[in-house]
């Protein structure tokens, strides 16, 4: 059975970005927004997912994850990066970071063709989006956005000892300390700003989605897999979806794509808007060839060095909400590295275990997905290209070496032991390749730019280039990957196609 | 996850085999098992508990030898369940022996892991750490064990 329905803006994908946009846009009550989730939307969001206090519980307990398993270059060893199929995506499932792009980030994505996405152009969007608990009458912070922000460790509140050790020894090494990370760019022990309130995770969903439950023009349909999209010409004149083994068809005068840097490319390519190869490959028509739709994907690569810990303090000390924020090599216009503790590892018949990790927060290499299936249930593929680069694998044992040097120093005796994994002499650089993890902040494979550049997905105003009714809007239009956490850079992209389509009248 | 490595044990090789043979023995040599049970004399069952931070799990196994080609030769594999998220991890297991004179054994193991399920998501790089752990007090208790035992 088909049925077809009409609205002025098809948002696809409830996740950061498209809670933020369909949000936005209902706001005019003359405009009718549908607003797609490929996951549910339950109603209390269970425990698992509303609490605050443990980030991993919705990533462990919940069942709520799309999980990709990712084959390393170096061995073909298996791990996996994960999205959140719940309304809320990401933001419903992640640590509940907020950290910002830096200034050097969002001046580089200008620079590369994109007018209107500086530092100073994005920062009144940046305020407006965020209600900081922190920080009242300062010109980069905003207190009357949707989404609550608070640190809730502060560097001159003093932790645990280990902690104070840890810090303190950074700053012996020339670290700065830095309160907000969220500065135009950060350098230093940073401390973290995160959105949890009263213990509860402040997702969209709470922050932007249920405001406007209410609003009779936002139409919410979740459990709604989107199949493709019809192209007519130069515009989308449907959207395919499934619902409770019904197929749907509905239309709209524009469309926003949002659903995320995983299946956002994987929409575009199922529906023909894809790298003419890729298309004849897997037997689709191509409708609207765009070489760049799946390429470009970057990511942040976390690799985890494991120390000998000592049973004489409390074992209960949990690490809190700081990082290091490391420069590679002192020239580097932008902090290229997050250096965390990491809790220690306890089992028994062994010694305490406690790991440190650095996160390096740029990819030279870019990878790419792609699809081998045609069935919009499967995950697509990732050939990751982590640490393919030299210079990202310099960089990666720069950061171990500083890393070692760091928690091996004689005031950090106390805390941690020998190095367990990778041994000292061992290869790190191989050690890295073939153990590195994700900080699971996948980005760019619809990546913005201008017309002259091939690998384009969109333009300037999140418009895809070639067609007149279709944008996108998530982590994949970014040109390159954010040097932070990269869930409110994704909630600002929902809010600037918010104001483009606004703009121009839609 | 792979693992390899050597050990040498002050042990003729015959003896080594004997003993890793030996279900309970084997079992003894794994740290932090619990509720071991012998299932026959190639399989036994048992328990591991692990602490990540505020996270606390309990891993049930079975670990069964599938493969004895004395005294040279063999492979173990083993298979479990976590209580938090119900992940499964299975491992594959092989030693090798070689005589060095008539007194000396050199060990050579090889080790697969996989895990499937959320524990993969945020486990890979603490379970990495944590199998080597496992592997290098495994060994060090074999060596131990089988020196006093022939000594």
């Amino acid at each position: 059975m088909v049925e077809k329905h009409t609205y002025d803006v098809i948002v696809i994908g409830g996740g950061s970005a498209g809670c933020a946009a369909a949000a936005r846009l209902s706001e005019d009550p003359d405009r009718q927004v549908l607003l797609l989730e490929a996951g549910p939307d339950p109603m209390p969001i269970p425990e698992s997912v509303a609490d605050g206090s443990q980030a991993t519980r919705a990533i462990l307990e919940s069942p709520y994850i799309v999980m990709y398993p990712t084959v390393r270059r170096e061995d073909s060893s298996t791990f996996y990066k994960v999205s959140g199929r719940i309304m809320g995506g990401g933001s419903s499932v992640n640590a509940m970071a907020v950290v910002r792009p830096t200034k050097h980030d969002l001046d580089s994505w200008a620079a590369d063709g994109n007018p209107g996405w500086s530092y100073d152009d994005c920062l009144p969007v940046m305020r407006r989006l965020e209600s900081d608990q922190d920080y009242y009458d300062d010109p980069i912070h905003g207190t009357d956005g949707p989404l609550f922000v608070k640190r809730p460790f502060t560097l001159d509140m003093g932790g645990s000892r280990p902690v104070q050790a840890f810090i303190e020894r950074a700053m012996s090494m020339g670290m700065p300390l830095c309160p907000d990370l969220n500065v135009p760019e950060p350098f230093g022990v940073c401390g973290s700003a995160y959105n949890v309130k009263d213990g509860l995770r402040q997702s969209t969903t709470v922050a932007y989605l249920d405001p406007a439950r209410g609003r009779a023009n936002l139409h919410i349909v979740d459990d709604a897999l989107v199949l493709s999209l019809k192209l007519s010409g130069r515009r989308v004149d449907g959207v395919v979806y499934q619902k409770d083994g019904q197929t749907v068809t509905a239309t709209a005068d524009r469309v926003v794509l949002s659903a995320g840097a995983y299946h956002s490319p994987q929409v575009l390519t199922l529906s023909g808007i894809g790298p003419a190869r890729e298309l004849a490959r897997l037997g689709i028509e191509a409708t609207h060839p765009l070489e760049g739709v799946g390429e470009n994907y970057q990511d942040h690569a976390t690799v985890q060095m494991t120390y000998e810990g000592h049973d004489d303090f409390s074992p209960d000390w949990v690490v809190p909400r700081f990082r290091l924020m490391f420069k590679s090599d002192p020239s580097l216009p932008t902090g290229n590295f997050h250096l965390f503790m990491r809790p220690p590892t306890e089992v028994p018949g062994l010694t305490r275990m406690m790991p440190v990790s650095a996160n390096l927060l740029q990819q030279t290499t870019p990878g790419r997905i792609f699809l081998n299936s045609t069935d919009p249930r499967d995950v697509p593929e990732i050939d990751d290209a982590m640490l393919a680069h030299p210079d990202d694998i310099k960089a990666m044992t720069t950061a171990m070496e500083f890393l070692h040097e760091l928690v091996s120093h004689e005031s950090m005796a106390e805390f941690y032991g020998p190095l367990l994994t990778p041994e000292v002499d061992e290869d790190w650089a191989t050690y890295a390749r073939s153990s590195y993890g994700t900080y699971q902040h996948g980005a760019g494979t619809c990546m913005m730019g201008p017309a002259s550049n091939s690998m384009a997905v969109v333009d300037n105003t999140l418009r895809v280039h070639g067609l007149d009714n279709l944008f996108v809007a998530d982590a994949s239009i970014m040109p390159r990957v954010t040097h932070g956490n990269t869930n409110v850079t994704a909630i600002m992209i929902g809010e600037r196609v918010s104001d483009f389509i606004k703009a121009e009248g839609g | 996850m792979n693992y390899k490595g050597k050990v040498e044990i002050d042990a003729p090789a015959l003896d080594v085999w004997v003993f890793v043979l030996d279900v309970d023995k084997f079992a003894s040599c794994m740290p932090g098992v619990e509720d071991l049970v012998r299932v026959d004399d190639r399989t036994f069952t048992g328990k591991m508990r692990a602490k990540v931070g505020p996270i606390s799990g309990e891993f049930a196994f079975q670990a069964q030898i599938v493969e004895a080609e004395a005294p040279v030769r063999l492979a173990a594999h083993v298979e479990g369940t976590d209580t938090l998220t119900n992940s499964t991890m299975t491992s594959d297991i092989t030693m090798t022996l070689a005589a060095k004179g008539d007194s000396k054994t050199e060990l050579e193991y090889q080790a697969t892991v996989n895990i499937n399920g959320r524990l993969a998501i945020i486990g890979d790089m603490v379970l990495r750490a944590t199998g080597a752990q496992v592997i290098k007090e495994f060994f060090k208790r074999l060596r131990e064990q089988v020196s006093t035992v022939t000594s």
